[in-house]
């Protein structure tokens, strides 16, 4: 992770809101390839300012203690970050270039031993996979153990403190082939049951119905080119989103995996029989 | 695409205990002109046209999918409308804590 990425304090008239605007011109003079972040275009969740925020090496500069920088980092990146709040320095000068100086030191003493760290997410091709299997009719139906699922149909594997979504086996062959998937932006916040982009099969168009409360933090870009994996990898590649949860307590209203099972093989039967009975 | 209706679950809450569902607005809506894009549209069988209209209603509430709206996008007259997430999901909720 090379990208520099610093977000200053945005009120000028907070105490220390001048001395952040001095110290990221400083930083910025001194290495023109940091980029300066703005509180504004991450409270508008604007794209190309999530994705900077999301990849870079990022320094919060507060200038008072509400901590407006550092809260709306957290708010759209799950990784680490250094948060330095300029109040910290009102005692050991008055002189504002001073404190800037002092401030940009931290930065740049941060910069030079910050490591690169992974992202927190995992990988799905790390994780153990485990089925519950049924089989009906001539079709298999299979449901990851450890997971939570919606009665919409999708499934929530807790990450830490992150979560991925999917969709479920029982789902994909119900809808047949995906050829089109269309994923909201990262940053886009939703509540349990609202839509999260969406997507096309041979049979049918659907939302993707969210099952949590929180934050989308990373997307399933390769289902652009390949929304097949849905349908060939559902609780692996085809993966859709990784989210920061609002409330980890949500899961309460899932189902565990045998549960689900139990679910979808009723919901199956009822879907075979009205094909026969057509 | 849950298969809903009458004396299924949602979130281990019957179905029928959960209003959710669409509304028509009939000031709005023309039948698209005979077209009916969410009858035709909606593979629950929510819709019905209304005999010797041009004019859609509701005759499986129940079968509607819980927090689904992909018919409201179809809708080129903007004549359907769905209940509060937030309120449903109260319903759930406190039906599930009973």
């Amino acid at each position: 992770m090379s990208k520099k990425y610093i977000l200053p304090c945005a009120g000028f008239d907070r105490p220390g809101g001048k001395v952040s605007k001095i110290a990221v011109d400083i930083i910025q003079s001194l290495d023109s390839s940091s980029i300066i972040g703005s509180i504004g275009a991450l409270a508008a969740e604007r794209p190309g300012e999530i994705k900077d925020l999301r990849s870079s090496d990022v320094v919060s500069i507060d200038g008072c203690s509400v901590k407006c920088a550092s809260k709306m980092v957290e708010k759209h990146s799950a990784r680490e970050f250094e948060a330095v709040e300029v109040t910290a320095f009102v005692d050991s000068t008055d002189n504002e270039d001073e404190k800037a100086r002092a401030v940009v030191d931290m930065v740049q003493q941060h910069w030079a031993t910050a490591t690169t760290a992974p992202p927190k997410t995992i990988e799905p091709e790390s994780l153990e996979y485990d089925f519950l299997t049924e089989m009906i009719d001539k079709f298999i139906l299979r449901v990851k153990k450890g997971l939570f699922y919606s009665d919409n149909d999708f499934w929530v594997q807790q990450e830490e403190d992150l979560v991925r979504v999917g969709l479920t086996d029982l789902l994909q062959q119900m809808i047949s082939d995906v050829f089109f998937v269309e994923l909201t932006d990262v940053g886009h916040h939703v509540e349990f049951g609202d839509e999260l982009g969406s997507f096309e099969s041979t049979k049918i168009a659907m939302e993707i119905i969210s099952p949590l409360s929180g934050t989308v933090v990373e997307t399933n870009t390769n289902l652009e080119d390949s929304p097949e994996l849905l349908n060939e990898d559902p609780y692996g590649a085809g993966w859709l989103y990784v989210m920061h949860p609002d409330d980890i307590s949500e899961l309460d209203l899932l189902k565990p995996a045998d549960e689900y099972m139990t679910y979808g093989v009723e919901k199956a039967k009822r879907e075979l029989g009205k094909k026969v009975s057509k | 695409m849950s298969e809903g209706g009458i004396g299924s679950t949602f979130m281990s809450v019957a179905r029928e205990k959960i209003p959710w569902w669409p509304e028509v607005d009939n000031n709005k809506c023309d039948g698209c002109a005979g077209e009916f894009d969410c009858l035709k549209f909606c593979p629950h069988k929510v819709y019905k046209i209304i005999d010797g209209t041009l004019l859609i209603e509701v005759e499986n509430k129940y079968n509607c999918v819980v927090f689904c709206r992909a018919c409201q996008k179809m809708c080129p007259k903007d004549a359907l409308s769905f209940p509060n997430k937030s309120d449903i999901l109260k319903i759930i909720k406190e039906a599930r804590s009973t």
